[in-house]
């Protein structure tokens, strides 16, 4: 260094050959390529992992599978008829039946259980059977008071026929849509009531039935329309994280 | 004087704040970081109830503990701190502080030499730039189906978000470290920094910051995208807490070393380097420092006010008071000029790569440093063609598109006098050059693509979709990344003194030059068609355009892959450089590698040739040319023997 | 510099004999004598191929255009394409001849230097031509964004809410508010765009246009549907969990069938006459 610096720019530039590429090694390329491979799938499983499993409001895992009724007549045509049920609660260390829901989640949130995540026949008659166990405010929006998209456009709540629920006065809601490009029009909305009175976690539940048809094969999603989260809208929180009170339906 | 190094002060005695420096490093930021973090989540949950604003408070106070005791560990608050109390400290440390030690060890600390504070942020850069990279993957795989359900809407839009930060960032900070932190000094024969404890203090705020930002996936996730429009940030999990934090330690790490390229570049210059023939490269990242600081000052105020409107019950961005309108109009105003603080230092890299392969000097530089300008001076006013949706009078969207538009002629300047460089030059095909051509290549696009996002009738059908995905990748790909890494190419052997794998670079080059055409040109494809961005799924017709831009986007990851891995092999394995491999012209290749700890073994004077150009290159074979530097004709910019600064 | 000039280095008046000179171990001839022949060539060739495919491509992808804006846009596409064109055929043309000209592939030599170009008449040749370009743009931009005139008087209002994460839409002049989107052709619409909660962006695709649905702000956009057959609504802005879902469907049908597409909902048969503005 020293004899450069007095040597100013009379620096030798040729001291070494200018190409980089290096000479007499073995070839371990496609070892190496394998390696990489390997070492890339591990890295991208393993961030999905991370987000899917390693979230601190890990939403639950498993689908539950619709039970066959048989065979039922919608419109004059003969339809597998299945029947699913599921349960929301204001917490989601509530109980169903004593099993608690979202082990590992948000234990504050409200939730819906034992999952949200279904699997139906497509084309199907499907009676859901809800039970509502949590309290509950005004929608952001009255329209999704009204039933929609059920077998004559009304459910079944607390044994009477309803088509529409105060508005101000809504637990959850079950809005079914279709992923983009598949069956267009489809479009299911019911609104469940608030439990009365003193409803924490208290066992008071609200039961809702409906019917509906399932569309053709296909991934549908779900979520409610009552602002049951927090911030703006109150839409943040559970309502902004999937598996609390939204999920799949799965037409097969 | 400008040197970090003091060495009057040898008889003071050791002191408690020696002791403690001599121990500050990354370990003792890990640390102090995290037992401060735990103070802090631990006392806010005692002050706070969790829910609502509580969890975003606890998040709030968290992060920045991590940050501040992050940095207090690693000693970045050092500088600050000492001022304040009087520190006299043992110079010996101080020494170590400004690099003079030498060793690895001094990558892990807070260091001054401008070099290594280049190399920390190349790293920290790549690390980011690697995480977005795992994003894009995902994202890519699962858009691979139309209806996947690989990652789930949640994990799908918190990948958005951080893959779409963490590239801005990490190529942001390719610019502020490898080109306008180490190389720049060197090209403008500086024997140091202006402001070297500023330029150091940035890396550091920005490392803590990241962790912040990379946390946010798995505290929640923050569902917004990299644009974090309010009101969806006001609403998105307390992880958007961690990241509005993550951002103001984004605006401290341009701000400083925005401050610290342009005093270094206004005052540290060598003898003769006039502001005339400052190199393009120099020019542009002085351009570049001067917009990004001008900028961030509306970056901090969206931030700030989301994180009042998250902790404390704020309505900035919240009807009927506040508007996401107003976020919007904010964010343009500091996002805008931001994406053009990105394009012009690669644009400067490329002019010189493209000079010292083609075997001429840069082409017309002054009309490439006017362009510059103009461009920095644009982007200030042409926020509105974000806006062209939001329900502009057509009175200023057409003066938005105007504006607009007007970008194509800096820009078509800046092409064609990096065009008028190699059309008749005598090309030296090495692996830098490469990029230069690529370079060209995707800008045509990105800017044609611009050019008709751009104008109000056609925004308003690819507004929100994938032809807005597809544009801004050939820009922020196509052309800043291309542009970064062949500045990186171009000076590994100065960065690291040893030559790249040329065979496994140009294997890179091939795998990302067509993985950036397979993956995005297949979204504009998509984009047509009508597919919204940032969607996790999709229309069934829109399939095969996807699959086509997910293997693309496999192909291009691998090529980066492959490009870092030569690079980290070459570092240590590859062929010894020379001082001056590419035989060009500017002052860093003036300096023997490593460049030794004060840049040059004696202060570089340039000579008062009036001709030479920008990038001090001139041919003695030119007619007329004046001979310059000290006592031969040997060109421009070349350091002179026995006209040092005095101070060795 | 010694190493440089061990080459000899060019006489600057002469390039060409410079070129040819260089022909010893390792540097690559000169490939083509007139550089500007092959610039022209390839620069042609690629701008014809880009012209064709401005002009062809937009027709395969784009969706069906189902309003005057729609295809006012795929006009602005394609124009924009043709002016394009000559863009990329020349940055094409003038890199690919820089490549064939003087070029050395040794690794381990640079070729001897080329003589320093002032290149001014070719970037005041290439800004002029952008300039130019970029009016034509413009010009073109301000023609597309005055309003034709062509609005009706009478536009059919429809209320369109965003939430998350579904479009609902409001027939004023009756009580309907259903999620699917149903439009008589030939008439102007006018939707007022709002959302309940975050900012969703209401784009019904093939109208070639879209607007902000911002909340506690009302939107305007007027557009006149001119073909039948179904559409898409999809929200452009990242509006959280369920964006990707967003997607509505819409259809354009005749003033007729949209009268009775409303008795359908529940309107009068009276009041949907009105409303669809269709005779008795
Ligand atoms: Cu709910
Ligand atoms: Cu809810
Ligand atoms: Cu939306």
């Amino acid at each position: 260094m020293e004899g450069r610096a007095t040597e100013g720019e009379e620096v030798n530039l040729s001291e070494a050959p200018l190409t980089g590429r290096f000479h007499g090694r073995p070839s371990a390329l496609p070892v190496k390529a394998l390696l990489a491979t390997v070492v890339g799938v591990v890295v991208v499983a393993a961030a999905a992992w991370v987000l899917l499993a390693g979230q601190t409001y890990q939403p639950p895992s498993g689908t539950q599978v619709a039970v066959p009724l048989g065979k039922a007549t919608v419109n004059g045509h003969v339809l597998p008829h299945v029947a699913l049920n599921f349960s929301t609660y204001p917490f989601s260390n509530g109980t169903n039946d004593g099993a608690p829901v979202h082990p590992g989640g948000n234990r504050t949130w409200p939730a819906t259980g034992p999952t949200p995540n279904f699997q139906v026949p497509a084309n199907a008659l499907v009676t859901v059977t809800v039970r509502q166990y949590d309290g509950g405010a005004a929608l952001n929006d009255p329209w999704f008071a009204t039933v929609r998209g059920t077998i004559g456009n009304v459910a079944t709540i607390d044994g009477r026929v309803v088509h529409a629920i105060n508005p101000n006065r809504v637990g959850h809601s079950f809005l079914l849509q279709s992923l983009p490009g598949a069956a267009s029009g489809f479009f299911v909305n019911v609104p469940f009531p608030a439990v009365n009175g003193d409803w924490a976690d208290s066992g008071k539940h609200r039961t809702i039935v409906f019917d509906f048809v399932s569309g053709p094969k296909g991934t549908y999603v779900w979520n409610c329309e009552f602002p049951c989260g927090q911030m703006i809208a109150l839409f943040g929180s559970a309502m902004s994280t999937f598996g609390y009170m939204s999920g799949y339906l799965h037409a097969v | 004087m400008t040197t970090a190094l003091k060495l009057d002060s040898a008889s003071t005695p050791t002191t408690w704040s020696d002791r403690v420096r001599a121990r500050q490093g990354a370990v003792a930021g890990l640390v102090v970081g995290a037992v401060a973090a735990a103070v802090a989540w631990t006392g806010a949950h005692v002050a706070f109830e969790v829910g609502n604003w509580g969890t975003d408070r606890v998040t709030a106070l968290t992060s920045i503990a991590w940050i501040l005791g992050f940095n207090l560990g690693v000693g970045t608050w050092n500088p600050p701190i000492g001022w304040l109390l009087g520190w006299t400290t043992d110079p010996e440390l101080e020494a170590t502080e400004a690099g003079a030690a030498g060793g690895r060890s001094r990558y892990l600390r807070f260091c001054t030499d401008h070099k290594v504070v280049g190399i920390q942020y190349l790293v920290l850069g790549l690390t980011l730039l690697a995480v977005g990279g795992v994003g894009a993957l995902l994202i890519r795989t699962q858009l691979l189906s139309p209806h996947s359900t690989f990652l789930g809407p949640t994990a799908y839009g918190d990948v958005v978000t951080l893959h779409g930060l963490s590239m801005v960032i990490g190529a942001l900070l390719l610019l502020i470290g490898p080109f306008a932190s180490f190389v720049v000094p060197l090209m403008i024969g500086a024997r140091s920094v202006a402001l070297p404890r500023l330029n150091a203090m940035g890396v550091w705020i920005m490392a803590s910051a990241a962790v912040c930002l990379i946390a946010t996936v798995v505290i929640g996730g923050a569902d917004v995208g990299w644009t974090t429009f309010a009101p969806l940030a006001d609403q998105a999990s307390p992880a958007m807490t961690a990241l509005a934090i993550a951002m103001v330690g984004l605006v401290a790490c341009v701000i400083l070393s925005g401050i610290s390229t342009v005093a270094t570049v206004v005052t540290m210059r060598a003898k003769g380097m006039t502001m005339q023939r400052l190199p393009v490269m120099a020019w542009g990242s002085l351009v570049a420092a001067a917009l990004a600081v001008a900028t961030m000052a509306g970056l901090l105020l969206v931030m700030t006010f989301v994180l009042t409107d998250r902790t404390m019950g704020t309505s900035f961005f919240v009807p009927p008071w506040g508007s996401g309108g107003l976020y919007e109009v904010m964010f343009w105003t500091m996002g805008q000029p931001l994406l053009y603080v990105l394009l012009i230092p690669p644009a400067g890299a490329l002019l010189e790569v493209a000079s010292s392969f083609a075997r001429r000097p840069v082409v017309n530089p002054r009309a490439i440093v006017v362009s510059f300008i103009v461009i920095a001076a644009i982007s200030f006013v042409t926020l509105g063609h974000h806006l062209y949706t939001a329900g502009l009078s057509p009175a200023v969207a057409g003066a938005s598109m105007a504006l607009t538009e007007l970008f194509a002629l800096p820009v078509g300047v800046v092409v064609l006098c990096l065009l008028a460089t190699v059309w008749r030059g005598s090309i030296w095909a090495r692996l830098p050059l490469f990029f230069v051509y690529l370079f060209l290549w995707d800008l045509v696009i990105g800017g044609v693509s611009g050019a008709l996002l751009g104008n109000p009738t056609t925004d308003r059908s690819f507004h929100g979709g994938m032809v807005v995905t597809a544009h801004l990748h050939f820009m922020m790909v196509g052309a800043v990344l291309v542009g970064a890494a062949g500045g990186l190419v171009y000076w590994f052997p100065k960065f690291t003194g040893r030559m790249l794998d040329e065979r496994s670079g140009r294997g890179a080059f091939w795998l990302i030059a067509f993985g950036i055409q397979l993956t995005f040109l297949a979204q504009f494809w998509a984009g047509a068609e009508g597919m919204a961005r940032r969607v996790a799924w999709y229309e069934p017709g829109f399939q095969t355009a996807n699959q086509i831009s997910t293997v693309g986007a496999y192909l291009l990851t691998l090529g980066w892959v492959v490009l870092v891995w030569a690079g980290v092999w070459s570092a240590r394995h590859g062929r010894p450089a020379p001082a001056d491999p590419w035989r060009a012209r500017t002052l860093e290749w003036r300096t023997p590698t490593p460049v030794p700890l004060r840049n040059f073994p004696v202060a570089p004077v340039l000579s008062e040739d009036p001709e030479a150009t920008y990038s001090a290159w001139t041919d003695s074979s030119t007619p007329g040319a004046v001979p310059v530097g000290g006592h031969s004709n040997t060109g421009a910019g070349r350091p002179s023997a026995g006209e040092t600064g005095g101070e060795d | 510099m010694p190493s440089e000039t061990s080459n000899g280095t060019g006489s600057p008046s002469s390039d060409d004999q410079a070129a040819a000179t260089q022909r010893s171990d390792g540097h690559l001839a000169d490939g083509a004598a007139r550089p500007w022949a092959f610039a022209v060539g390839v620069g042609v060739a690629v701008t014809a191929a880009a012209a064709v495919a401005a002009v062809v491509l937009p027709g395969r992808a784009l969706p069906v255009a189902a309003s005057s804006t729609a295809t006012d846009a795929a006009h602005t596409i394609r124009l924009y394409g043709l002016l394009a064109a000559p863009v990329l055929g020349a940055v094409v043309g003038t890199a690919a001849a820089s490549l064939i000209g003087r070029r050395t592939n040794n690794l381990d030599e640079p070729p001897p230097d080329a003589p320093p170009a002032s290149g001014r008449p070719a970037t005041m040749v290439g800004f002029a031509f952008t300039a130019v370009l970029v009016v034509a743009v413009v010009a073109w931009g301000l023609v597309t964004l005055t309003p034709s005139g062509a609005a009706t008087e009478d536009p059919l209002t429809v209320r369109v809410t965003g939430h998350q994460w579904v479009w609902t839409f409001a027939y004023s002049g009756t009580k309907v508010v259903g999620t699917n989107l149903v439009l008589p052709v030939g008439r102007s619409v006018a939707f007022e765009v709002t959302s309940s909660d975050v900012t969703h962006g209401f784009h019904p695709v093939g109208l070639g246009t879209q607007v902000e649905a911002a909340p506690g702000v009302t939107t305007e956009l007027r557009v006149t549907p001119n073909k039948l057959g179904p559409l898409t609504v999809q929200c452009t802005q990242l509006c959280g969990l369920l964006h990707s879902a967003m997607v509505t469907h819409a259809e354009v049908v005749t003033p007729s069938a949209f009268a009775r597409w409303l008795v359908t909902q529940g309107v009068a048969p009276t009041v949907a006459r009105t409303v669809a503005r269709v005779g008795p």
